[in-house]
């Protein structure tokens, strides 16, 4: 061990000492400065009148400890290095979060990952660790870990909930962090990734084994009745027979308990349309390997539907929309508090503040237009539309001041209005008698677009049954409000609800609710995937190797921190004994 | 009227031949004048073309060239602006600060706006904000032949806006000059002065001693408006305080310019005085090069 300083040249800043004393010797006069306000001088300390007596007082005990600030500020400045020895070694730790680093054999992946990783870092002394969780997108745990407590404290948070993990894109997110730091990825099972020996090492912690497992889940809502899908694989490689049971979530009463025969790989698919059809539904599978997949909660689909109310003289038009729209499950057709008026008269509807107009202008004077049209293609009402070969026939001098969605030229054929308070106008200029548009797969696309358009801007879940990481999409009552997330686990978040959807995206399983305005809605994230569930391809094995030769090297350890923290506490001093005396001298 | 300040505002109307006056930003729905702005805008003067991109308005498609290119097309169009200005001074002491460039600074500022009014085409009025605000003599004309300008009152612009509302010009631009120190709330000083205005700039014109603290040593403050003297330690913390007091006076004032539709610039009098380079102005907007 030895001392030395790498810029000697700095104890030339020992002059500052005489500077320091002549300024003492001039500092004690007041110059006159003449401001436009004294409004910026407000709240400054404002000396004594005459406040020579006051320096005289306090220039001694003042001028040391300056004098030794001087004196350790130049200290640090020659930067004094201490000769030691470090075996300090920097990790990027990629843990793989999907959920059959949790299959139980023995033990799980994850336990002897997290054995081995510990291991690991106790082996090399001194480390200085990034964790990095491998989900859908890879997020940084934590970084600057220094303490197997801490690597232990922040391994609680590898939950392995995830559907799947993008370990591709993890290691790349790791490259661009990694400076000379060992990247150590841990997984269950063999990567694709070409693996180089130097700083990347991969090590596999699985257990190849059977698993039987639901691999998809749906409770829909068609036609008003209510079915039930279920998926269950044997992802083994011999034949297996297991029970499947179906029961209500809140009383638990049996709905189906069946055995089931599955041979190798195979999926089994049930179809029912349960009797408790809108109760929320838990299927169970027996215990094995894997647990998190073999129950899944149901809840049934919320069936959104458009109260359609159609107002139109002109019997063909009337004819064409009924008929483009009856076929469709989500409408019922009702003329009380309709979220969806279709009228072809221009008189003003007192509609209340929930339903939107489609108004059609169906002019006697209509001119027929074979194109070219011109269609604004981001957005909903036009999705699928094609209308190469079609006759549409409109007003010439149609004006309105709305957005145009379609024309024919410079004429306006489809029009939107600003969505104000929940209501929305849709103009159609269109003569239905000398126009093909009815008559072609445009009609009945156009509703289905509106329709749905319409169903989108209603409040509430868009579905209620998600697979982990899926995000979830709420509709909210009040768009410049707040709504409240209760998760499975009991965490309540405040969502802010500045646009017209909420996006979240979940990996935590089980129920969760939604509260808006007391309102709750609840929805159930399931674990569903084949590629998760499929162990039979788990190992354990190790690829790359990393370099030994960085683990033990000499360093010289910086000495001004001291100095510097020296430096600090004198002045810190020296504050505190000038806001005294200043306080003093105030008093006076 | 002093000649130096009518030298002042010689020096102001040279530098002014350069510039001309930006056209707003923001215009108030429905008013539209007879001059061009340079943004695209609702008027019937076509400015440019541009391809059409989905989300655009099929109103200003191109159809001429649609027809000729098989192209969609869009018009962009220039806006519409009124075309008079107010120029608003403040004549308070504290912008005639002694060992400063402050009131050469104020006054070379004001006749530059009115050079750059009409380098514009656009009409202008010089008002003067005293006691009460006022209408400079011969305002309308050259700024040469400008009278009456006197930096000695010691009310600050807020009260004197309140003892009497000028007439200033509906729809027009106005431009108030100031070194906004005084205790006030900026908003309602830039309510009044926005109403009825189609845009207003705010050019804060401070000293090199205001907006940087004396050097460290005892310091016996003498505030130049009101006579009152204030002694002073000036250490580090003291000048960073300095700087936060300014710092935030300026944010309210900007707050509050956000708030009523202006837009605030500050210079320092002793940088802009040197060769006239208001490069702060043209990179607000407020100013253009001729």
């Amino acid at each position: 061990m030895n001392f030395l300083l790498s810029f000697p040249l700095a104890i030339w800043a020992l002059v500052a000492i005489p500077i320091l004393i002549g300024i003492y010797l001039l500092k004690n006069r007041f110059r006159k400065h003449t401001v436009s306000s004294l409004i910026l001088w407000m709240n400054q300390r404002q000396t004594k009148q005459g406040g020579i007596i006051f320096e005289k007082i306090s220039a001694p005990l003042l001028f040391i400890i300056e004098l030794l600030t001087i004196i350790m500020l130049i200290l640090a400045a020659t930067a004094p290095l201490l000769r030691a020895m470090t075996q300090r070694s920097d990790y990027i730790v990629i843990l793989d979060n999907s959920y059959s680093m949790l299959c139980e054999t023995t033990s799980t992946p994850k336990e002897r990952a997290m054995n081995d990783i510990i291991r690991t870092l106790n082996e090399s002394g001194e480390f200085n660790a990034i964790f990095i969780l491998a989900s859908r997108k890879p997020t940084i745990l934590a970084s600057d870990v220094r303490s197997i407590e801490r690597v232990k404290d922040l391994l609680k948070g590898w939950d392995c909930r995830c559907e799947s993990s993008q370990l591709e894109a993890a290691v790349s997110f790791a490259n661009e962090l990694s400076n000379k730091a060992r990247v150590l990825l841990v997984t269950d099972h063999q990567t694709q990734m070409v693996i180089p020996n130097g700083a990347f090492e991969c090590r596999a912690y699985g257990e190849s084994a059977g698993n039987v497992a639901f691999v998809n889940a749906t409770l829909s809502n068609n036609s008003n009745s209510y079915r039930c899908l279920l998926s269950i694989a044997n992802l083994c490689d011999e034949a297996i027979e297991t029970n499947l049971h179906i029961s209500t979530l809140e009383t638990g009463k049996t709905i189906l308990d069946k055995e089931i025969a599955l041979k190798p790989k195979e999926t089994y698919r049930l179809i029912f349309e349960p009797l408790a059809a809108n109760l929320p539904l838990i299927a169970k599978l027996p215990n094995d390997s894997l647990a998190i997949d073999n129950e899944v909660v149901l809840f049934p689909e919320p069936k959104k539907k458009a109260r359609i109310a159609v107002q139109l003289k002109d019997e063909v038009l009337r004819e064409s929309v009924n008929k483009a729209i009856s076929g469709n499950s989500n409408v019922s057709f009702s003329k009380t508090s309709p979220h969806l008026l279709i009228t072809d008269s221009q008189e003003f509807y007192d509609v209340g503040n929930n339903c939107w107009i489609l108004r059609i202008h169906s002019d006697e004077d209509a001119q027929a237009y074979l194109g070219p049209f011109v269609m604004d293609n981001s957005h909903p009402l036009t999705e699928g539309l094609g209308l190469d070969g079609l006759i549409w026939a409109g007003q010439t001098d149609f004006t309105n001041s709305m957005r145009p969605l379609i024309t024919a030229g410079n004429v306006p054929l489809l029009l939107v209005g600003d969505r104000v308070s929940g209501v929305n106008e849709i103009v159609l200029n269109l003569n239905a008698k000398i126009s093909t548009v009815t008559r072609s797969p445009n009609w009945p696309i156009f509703l289905y677009n509106l329709v749905n358009w319409r169903i989108a801007g209603m409040p509430g879940l868009e579905k209620t049954n998600y697979i982990a990481g899926v995000p979830v999409r709420y509709s909210p009552q009040n768009i410049s409000g707040s709504i409240k997330l209760i998760s499975s686990q009991n965490k309540i978040h405040s969502i802010p609800t500045a646009q017209e959807q909420v996006v979240i995206e979940l990996n935590e399983t089980g129920i969760h609710t939604i509260v808006e305005d007391d309102v709750e809605h609840e929805f159930v994230v399931n674990m569903t995937s084949y590629r998760e569930s499929d162990i039979t391809k788990a190992t354990s094995q190790k690829w790359g190797q990393w370099d030994e030769a960085k683990l033990f090297w000499w360093e010289y350890r910086p000495l001004d921190w001291l100095f510097l923290l020296i430096a600090l506490g004198l002045l810190v001093l020296h504050r505190f004994i000038t806001s005294r005396q200043l306080e003093g001298a105030r008093r006076i | 009227m002093n000649d130096i300040y009518r030298e002042y505002l010689r020096d102001g109307q040279n530098a002014g031949l350069r510039y001309k006056i930006a056209s707003p930003k923001s215009i108030q729905r429905g008013i539209v004048g007879s001059n061009l702005g340079s943004r695209s805008g609702c008027s019937l003067e076509f400015m440019d073309h541009r391809e059409y991109i989905p989300g655009d308005d099929l109103r200003r498609v191109d159809w001429n060239a649609y027809a000729r290119s098989d192209k969609l097309t869009i018009n962009l169009y220039r806006d519409e602006v009124m075309p008079h200005i107010d120029i608003v001074i403040d004549t308070s002491l504290s912008m005639a600060l002694g060992d400063s460039e402050k009131t050469r600074a104020t006054l070379g500022l004001a006749a530059l706006f009115a050079q750059a009014a009409m380098n514009s085409n656009f009409t202008f009025t010089a008002w003067g904000v005293g006691d009460i605000c006022h209408q400079i003599q011969n305002g309308q004309e050259l700024p040469a032949v400008w009278d009456g300008i006197d930096f000695s009152s010691q009310t600050n612009c807020q009260d004197a806006f309140r003892r009497g509302l000028p007439k200033w010009q509906r729809n027009g631009i106005r431009i108030f000059l100031s070194d906004l120190l005084w205790l006030g709330n900026p908003h309602s000083t830039l309510s009044i002065l926005s109403d009825g205005a189609s845009t207003v700039f705010v050019v804060q014109v401070l000293a090199s001693v205001d907006a940087n603290p004396p050097e460290c040593g005892n310091i016996r403050l003498h505030d130049s408006e009101t006579g009152v003297e204030k002694d002073i330690f000036i250490d580090a913390t003291a000048q960073t305080k300095y700087k936060e007091n300014l710092s935030l006076h300026q944010q309210n004032w900007s707050e509050a310019a956000r708030q009523v539709g202006a837009v605030m610039t500050t210079v320092v009098a002793e940088d802009i005085v040197r060769n006239w380079e208001l490069d702060e102005l043209v990179l607000s907007e407020v100013l253009d090069i001729a």
